[in-house]
C-alpha cells in the first residue's frame, strides 16, 4: 500500500517541481533577452538619428545615390517633366531658351535596354538577404557607409565599440518606395533601416532593426 | 444472456497493491514521510535558488523598461540643447516613483533604481560624412528619355572617374550653423541592489540624439 502511495505523490511532486523549473526558466531566460535586445534597439534608434542627420545636412547626395539606384539622371527634373506631360508635352526639353527647359536623359538606360528588366536583375539592385549588394546601390552604399561609430575607441571596420559591452549599429537597407509610373517630382520616399546589435554576457550576438521612412529632396 | 468473467492474475495483483484496505502502520508512515522528505529538500532547495534568479533577473527586465522609457522620451520629446547630465530622469520617465521626490532615483516594487545619464557631444569636426560624387551626364540635344551613347549607365560605371570619386567631408565643413553641435551620444546608467542577493546591480544603455530640429527648423 504504502509504495504505490509515495510513487504517485512523488511523479506529483516531480511534476510539480519541472513544471515550476521550466517556467522559471522561461521567464528568466525571456528577461534576459529583453534586457538585451533593448540595448540592441536602442543602438539602433541612435543609428537612426545620425542617419537622418546626414540625410538632412546632404539632400542631394542622397538623392542622387537614390536616383541612380532607380536608373534615373540625378540632375533631369521629374517635376518639370510632370508638368510638361500634363501640358500634352514630351517630358523632356531640350531647348534652353524654353522657360521649362529640361535636358534630357530621363533615364540612364540605353535606347536598347529595357529599365524594368534592369532593375529586377540582383547584379544590379542587390538580392532581399543584402539589398545594398547591387551594382547600381554603390552611391547609396558609400552615403551608408559611415552610419556607424567613429573614434579612437572604434574599430575602423566593424564600426564596433567594446566598452561597456561589445555593440555596434550599422545601415542595413535604403529602399525607395515608389511604384511603376508615380510621380516623385524631385523627391524620393525612402525606407531607411538601421541594425543595432549588442554581444550578450555570453558572446551571443543580440540584434535589433529600426526603420524610418524620409522624405529625400534634391536642393 | 451470461457473460463469463475470466480470471486475470495480472489485474487481480494490481488490486492487491492499490486497494488493499489493509491499515497503513506508523512505520510505513513514518518511512514515507522520510524518503519525501530526502527527496524534497535538495529539490526545494534548488527550486528556491531558481526563483531567486529569476527575480533578479526580473529586475533587470524592470531596469530595462526604466531604460526604455527615458529613452524614448528623450530621443523624442526633449530638446536637443537640454540634453545633458541634468535631466531630471525619474521625472521625465513618466513612471510612477514610489518614494516620489525628483532625485533620479526610482523606487519600483520597493527596489530603487539610481538613474545616471553619461552625455557626450561630439564635435563638428569628429563627425565625417562620406559619399561618392555624383557622375557627370552630359546634358543631351535630343527629346529622347533614354540616354545616349556614353551617358548610359555602362558608359558611366566603365569611367572610373565618374563612377567612383569618393568624398569625405566634415560636419563642420559642411553647416553654416558653426557654434551649434549635431550629435550627443548618450549612455543610461541603471543602478540597483538586488534584494534578494544583496548583490549591487548595473545596466548601461547606448543611443544618439541629433539635432535633427535645428536642421528642420533653419536648415543645415
Amino acid at each position: 500500500m504504502l509504495i504505490p502511495m509515495i510513487l504517485i505523490g512523488m511523479f506529483i511532486f516531480i511534476m510539480f517541481f519541472f513544471t515550476l523549473m521550466r517556467w522559471n526558466s522561461s521567464n528568466r531566460r525571456m528577461n534576459y533577452q529583453d534586457v538585451w535586445g533593448r540595448k540592441a534597439l536602442y543602438l539602433a534608434k541612435g543609428g537612426t538619428q545620425l542617419a537622418l542627420l546626414k540625410v538632412s545636412m546632404m539632400p542631394t547626395e542622397c538623392y542622387d545615390a537614390l536616383a541612380i539606384s532607380q536608373l534615373k539622371n540625378p540632375y533631369f527634373s521629374f517635376k518639370i517633366a510632370a508638368e510638361r506631360v500634363a501640358a500634352g508635352k514630351k517630358p523632356v526639353n531640350p531647348n534652353p531658351k524654353e522657360i521649362d527647359f529640361n535636358p534630357g536623359p530621363q533615364y540612364l538606360t540605353g535606347p536598347g535596354d529595357n529599365r524594368d528588366a534592369l532593375l529586377q536583375d540582383p547584379a544590379y539592385v542587390g538580392t532581399k538577404e543584402d539589398p545594398l549588394s547591387g551594382e547600381l546601390n554603390v552611391f547609396i552604399k558609400a552615403f551608408t557607409d559611415d552610419i556607424k561609430f567613429a573614434g579612437p575607441d572604434t574599430d575602423p571596420i566593424t564600426g564596433e565599440r567594446t566598452v561597456p559591452y561589445k555593440h555596434g549599429f550599422a545601415s542595413t537597407k535604403v529602399k525607395v518606395l515608389a511604384v511603376k509610373g508615380q510621380q516623385l517630382y524631385n523627391k524620393q520616399t525612402v525606407e531607411l533601416t538601421v541594425k543595432g546589435w549588442v554581444y550578450d554576457g555570453m558572446n551571443i550576438k543580440r540584434e535589433k532593426e529600426v526603420t524610418k521612412i524620409v522624405e529625400v529632396e534634391r536642393k | 444472456m451470461i457473460i463469463i468473467m475470466k480470471h486475470n492474475p495480472r489485474r487481480s495483483n494490481i488490486k492487491r497493491i492499490f486497494f488493499n484496505r489493509k491499515a497503513i502502520s506508523i512505520t510505513e508512515i513514518m518511512v514515507g514521510i522520510a524518503l519525501f522528505v530526502l527527496a524534497a529538500i535538495p529539490s526545494f532547495g534548488y527550486l528556491m535558488s531558481s526563483v531567486k534568479q529569476t527575480a533578479a533577473t526580473d529586475m533587470e527586465n524592470t531596469a530595462g523598461v526604466i531604460a526604455g522609457s527615458i529613452l524614448d522620451r528623450i530621443l523624442d520629446n526633449v530638446e536637443y540643447d537640454l540634453v545633458d547630465d541634468t535631466l531630471k530622469l525619474d521625472q521625465i520617465s513618466g513612471m510612477t516613483d514610489e518614494d516620489g521626490s525628483d532625485n533620479n532615483e526610482l523606487k519600483i516594487k520597493s527596489t530603487s533604481f539610481k538613474l545616471e545619464l553619461e552625455v557626450k557631444t561630439i564635435p563638428n569636426d569628429q563627425i565625417e560624412f562620406g559619399f561618392r560624387k555624383t557622375p557627370y551626364i552630359k546634358r543631351q540635344s535630343s527629346d529622347s528619355e533614354n540616354a545616349d551613347p556614353g551617358n548610359d549607365i555602362n558608359s558611366i560605371k566603365n569611367d572610373a572617374k565618374r563612377w567612383n570619386t569618393p568624398v569625405k567631408l566634415k560636419l563642420s565643413q559642411i553647416t553654416k550653423h558653426k557654434n551649434k553641435t549635431f550629435l550627443k551620444e548618450i549612455m543610461l546608467v541603471i543602478k540597483w541592489k538586488d534584494p534578494v542577493s544583496g548583490r549591487d546591480r548595473t545596466e548601461k544603455f547606448t543611443t544618439m540624439k541629433a539635432n535633427l530640429s535645428l536642421v528642420e527648423q533653419q536648415g543645415g
